[in-house]
C-alpha cells in the first residue's frame, strides 16, 4: 500500500497523541467526499473552504493532490472520523 | 445581493448576464422553488418565460441563433451537500437542430463550485460582439476578453484561464473550435472530459461569442435538517455499496458489460449507421479485449464530485501516432461511436472520443453524421472528390479522424456535415435522406429496434433521440421496481418509460447522476429516498406523490416548449424510418424492428398516461390545470374549451400498474 505521509499529529485535550489521517492514493478517486464531510464536522455546513482537507486532481492524468490542515481535530465530539466514514473508496484510515 | 442561504440547500440566487448590454444582475431563486423546486425544472420554466416574452402572437417562433435565445445553466438543488453523486448541471436553450427544447446534462465539479459561489442558475442572454468569457468569483462577476482563447481546444482553454487567474481550483466550462464554428452539435466541456452533449448547447454558446464560464466559490451550502439529512445519506451509501451494478461501474471497462462476450453487445450497439444492431465478435475482441483492447489502456479510476460509483477511467495510449495521450474515457461512449462507424481499433476509438471533447462536439452527433457520410460514400452518393480525396471506408482509422476534424472546423465537406445528418442529407439530396438517422431533426446514435423501452424512450424524448428522458434497458437495471416488462417486448413499455422520464426529471431537479440513481439496479436510490432527502435538504414538505407531480411539471414544461416553438406533435414521436423499415440482420435478435402499429398503441397509452390528446399528442388544458400550470395555457395553440379532455389519475396509475415496492432488506 502506498500512503501519503501527512505531517500532522493530533493531540487530545490531555496532550496525548491521537494519530493522523492517512490517504491511500491508489484508492482515492478525487471525489471530495472527505472534504465536505470534514466541513460538516466543523460547521454543520458543506464548504470546501471550511474543511481541513483539500483535494484536487489533474483532469488528464488523475494525479491527486490531497492535503490536510492543522485544523483537523480527528472529529472530536463525533462518533467517528467523518472523512474516513464518508470516503466511498475506503481510501482514508487513522494511524 | 441576497443572502446566500434562503431555503436549505438552495443557494438562493439566479445570475443574469446580458452579453449585448454587458448588464449583470441577480434575482431570487425562491420565487420559483415552490412550484418547480430547482435544476432542470426551473431551467425549463425560465426558458419558456424568456422566449415567450419575445414572441409576437401565438404563431411566432424564436430561432436558436436569435441573440435573445437564452442559454441557461441550472445546478441541482442538492448539489453542494454531501448527497452522493450530486454534481449534475443541466443546460437549457433553444435546440439548434429543431428550435424546440434544447437540453444537455453534465457532471464533474463545476456545478458544486457554482453553488459555493452562491448561485443556482445562470441565465445568459444577448450576444457579445467580440469573444469573451465570464469569470464568477463569489459575488464578483466579470466579463473578460477571450480573444486570446478563441480557436483553442477545450483542455488548453481551461488551463489558460486557470493560469491567468492564478488559481488551479477554478472550474471551467468551455467550448472548443466546434462551438466557435457553430457546428450544430457542438457541446460544452468541463474538467475531466465531461461533456454537455446534445441540442447544440455549445453552438448557442459559440453564437453568443461566449468562450467559457470560469467559477470559484468560497461559500457554504446548508441543509434544513442536518442530522436527518445525514441519516438518509448514511442509508443511501449503505445501499450503494450493495448494488451489484455500482460495483461494475466502479470497475469501469475492466469488469463492465462491454467485454467482448458481454450480452449488452447484442442489443446496445448500433453497427455501421444502423445497418445492423449486432457487432461481429472479432470487432468486439479488438475493441475491448482484455489483453489488447481498451481495458488494457486503463491506468486509474476517478470520480466526479461526491460520486461513490467512480466510473471514470483514465486511459493512456502508450504506442503509435497518438502515443502519450492521457484522458478520461467513457467506455460505453467510445464503443458506441466506434461500432456506428465500423471501427475496431482501440487507439482510434479512444482518440476519437478524446478529440470530440477537445473540439467540443457531441460524440453522438459527430459519429452519427460521419456514419451517414460513410454510408453515402458506400452507396456512391458522396464521391472521393466531395470528401477531399479521402476514402470513406467503414472502420478506416485515418478517414474517421480526418473527417472528425473537418466537421469540427467546417473544412471542405465538413461544412456540410457540421449541420448534422438530417440537414446535410437534405442539402445533398439524391436519396441520401434515407440514411440520415435522426429524431426530431437531431442526430441519434443509439439502437432502437431490440430493446423496446430504449427505442420508445428515445422516440418520445422531447430533446430528440437522447436516452436520458425515459429510455429503459433491462428491468434489473432501469425502470420502476417490481414492474412487469421484458426488454424485447412491447408490454407495459409506455408505463415504464412514463415512470422513468418523470424520475429522471426528479434526478435533474436534485442534480444526482442516474448511475447512482435509477440506472443503478433500482435499489440504491428510490423516489421515496429523493423525497426524504429533498425535505431534509430544502426544508420543503415533500412526499413521494408530491415529488412525482414536480416531475410531471417538468415533462409538461418541455412538451409545452416544443409545441410553442417547434410545433412538434404525434408525428414527431416515431422512431427513424430506417428502424421501422429494416430489421436487425444478424445476431441473436435478428428480425427485430420497430413495429409501427405497436408504436401507435404505445403512443396512445403514453399520451393517455400524461393526460395528453391521443390524436395529436398535444397537451390538454385539463392536464395543465391539474398540475397548476394554467399560466402556460395561453402560450400554446390549444383552446381553453378544446373538446378532447382525457380523464387522468396518475396516482392510481402507479398503484395499479406496479406492485408496491418490496421492503428493502435493510429497512
Amino acid at each position: 500500500m502506498i500512503t501519503k505521509n501527512i505531517d500532522l499529529d493530533v493531540e487530545d485535550r490531555n496532550g496525548r497523541n491521537k494519530g493522523f489521517v492517512v490517504l491511500d492514493e491508489l484508492k482515492c478517486r478525487g471525489c471530495n467526499s472527505c472534504v465536505l464531510a470534514c466541513s460538516f464536522h466543523h460547521l454543520r455546513l458543506f464548504s470546501k473552504e471550511a474543511s481541513s482537507i483539500q483535494v484536487s486532481w489533474d483532469y488528464s492524468t488523475g494525479e491527486i493532490n490531497w492535503e490536510i490542515k492543522a485544523t483537523c481535530d480527528l472529529c472530536e465530539g463525533e462518533k467517528e472520523c467523518l472523512c474516513v466514514k464518508y470516503c466511498p473508496y475506503e481510501a482514508l484510515t487513522i494511524k | 445581493m441576497f443572502p446566500s442561504k434562503i431555503v436549505g440547500s438552495i443557494a438562493g440566487k439566479i445570475l443574469y448576464v446580458d452579453l449585448g448590454t454587458k448588464a449583470i444582475w441577480v434575482e431570487r431563486t425562491d420565487k420559483y422553488v415552490q412550484k418547480f423546486l430547482g435544476g432542470r425544472n426551473i431551467n425549463s420554466f425560465l426558458l419558456l418565460e424568456e422566449v415567450s416574452k419575445h414572441r409576437k402572437g401565438k404563431e411566432a417562433r424564436i430561432k436558436w441563433d436569435d441573440p435573445r435565445n437564452p442559454l441557461i445553466f441550472g445546478v441541482g438543488c442538492l448539489v453542494g451537500t454531501l448527497m452522493p453523486a450530486s454534481n449534475r448541471v443541466t443546460i437549457d436553450t433553444i435546440n439548434t437542430f429543431n428550435n424546440g427544447k434544447g437540453s444537455a446534462n453534465i457532471g464533474g465539479f463545476w456545478g458544486a463550485e457554482l453553488k459555493y459561489a452562491g448561485y443556482d442558475h445562470i441565465v445568459i442572454i444577448g450576444k457579445s460582439q467580440t469573444p469573451i468569457y465570464l469569470w464568477i468569483h463569489d459575488d464578483k462577476v466579470q466579463i473578460k476578453d477571450a480573444g486570446h482563447l478563441w480557436g483553442k481546444l477545450t483542455g488548453e482553454t481551461e488551463r489558460t484561464i486557470q493560469s491567468e487567474l492564478e488559481d488551479v481550483k477554478i472550474e471551467v466550462m468551455s467550448i472548443g473550435p466546434a462551438g466557435e464554428n457553430l457546428v450544430r452539435g457542438a457541446a460544452i466541456i468541463s474538467g475531466p472530459g465531461k461533456s454537455a452533449s446534445g441540442s447544440g448547447v455549445g453552438c448557442v454558446m459559440g453564437n453568443k461569442n461566449l468562450k467559457a464560464i470560469a467559477v470559484r466559490g468560497h461559500g457554504a451550502i446548508s441543509v434544513a435538517n442536518p442530522e436527518k439529512f445525514m441519516t438518509i445519506v448514511d442509508r443511501i451509501l449503505a445501499n450503494v455499496r450493495k448494488s451489484p451494478y455500482l460495483r461494475n461501474w466502479r470497475r469501469g471497462i475492466i469488469e463492465g458489460k462491454y467485454l467482448p462476450q458481454s450480452p449488452a453487445w447484442n442489443f446496445l450497439a448500433s453497427y455501421k449507421n444502423g445497418q445492423d444492431d449486432f457487432t461481429p465478435l472479432e470487432d468486439r475482441e479488438k475493441l475491448v479485449g482484455e489483453i489488447k483492447g481498451i481495458p488494457s489502456y486503463n491506468k486509474k479510476m476517478m470520480a466526479c464530485h461526491l460520486c461513490p460509483a467512480g466510473c471514470m477511467p483514465i486511459l493512456k495510449i502508450e504506442e503509435g501516432p497518438y502515443k502519450g495521450t492521457k484522458c478520461p474515457n467513457y467506455w460505453i461512449n467510445s464503443t458506441t461511436y466506434s461500432t456506428k462507424l465500423g471501427l475496431s481499433d482501440p487507439d482510434t476509438s479512444i482518440f476519437f472520443h478524446y478529440m470530440c471533447n477537445q473540439f467540443g462536439v457531441d460524440g453522438d452527433m459527430c459519429a452519427n453524421t460521419l456514419a451517414w457520410a460513410f454510408e453515402c460514400f458506400e452507396k456512391g452518393l458522396i464521391t472521393k472528390e466531395d470528401s477531399g480525396g479521402i476514402d470513406l471506408v467503414w472502420g478506416d482509422k485515418e478517414a474517421i479522424l480526418l473527417m472528425q476534424k473537418k466537421l469540427a472546423l467546417r473544412e471542405g465537406i465538413g461544412n456540410l456535415l457540421a449541420e448534422g445528418a438530417k440537414e446535410a442529407s437534405q442539402k445533398l439530396g439524391n436519396g441520401s435522406e434515407q440514411f440520415a438517422i435522426h429524431m426530431k431533426g437531431q442526430d441519434t446514435v443509439d439502437p432502437y429496434r431490440i430493446i423496446k423501452g430504449w427505442g420508445f424512450g428515445l422516440s418520445i424524448s422531447p430533446i430528440g433521440g437522447k436516452h436520458l428522458r425515459g429510455a429503459v434497458s433491462t428491468p434489473d437495471v432501469t425502470g420502476p421496481p417490481g414492474a412487469d416488462w421484458s426488454p424485447t417486448e412491447y408490454k407495459n413499455v409506455p408505463e415504464v418509460v412514463y415512470w422513468q422520464a418523470i424520475v429522471k426529471e426528479i434526478e435533474d431537479i436534485i442534480g444526482n447522476c442516474i448511475y447512482v440513481g435509477t440506472w443503478s439496479g433500482t435499489h440504491a436510490l428510490t423516489v421515496k429516498d429523493y423525497a426524504e432527502l429533498l425535505s431534509a435538504g430544502t426544508g420543503l414538505d415533500l412526499d413521494e406523490s408530491t415529488l412525482l407531480v414536480f416531475g410531471r411539471r417538468g415533462i409538461n414544461l418541455e412538451k409545452a416548449f416544443n409545441t410553442m416553438n417547434a410545433s412538434f406533435s404525434r408525428k414527431d414521436d416515431y422512431p427513424p424510418e430506417r428502424y421501422m423499415q429494416e430489421s436487425v440482420k444478424s445476431g441473436p435478435f435478428k428480425g427485430h424492428k420497430c413495429d409501427r402499429e405497436e408504436w401507435d398503441k404505445m403512443l396512445d397509452r403514453y399520451y393517455e398516461l400524461n393526460g395528453w390528446d391521443k390524436m395529436t399528442g398535444l397537451q390538454t388544458c385539463s392536464c395543465l390545470a391539474e398540475l397548476g400550470m394554467e399560466d402556460i395555457i395561453d402560450m400554446l395553440p390549444i383552446g381553453k374549451d378544446e373538446p378532447q379532455f382525457i380523464s387522468h389519475k396518475p396516482k392510481n396509475f402507479l398503484r395499479e400498474t406496479f406492485k408496491e415496492r418490496e421492503t428493502r432488506d435493510d429497512h
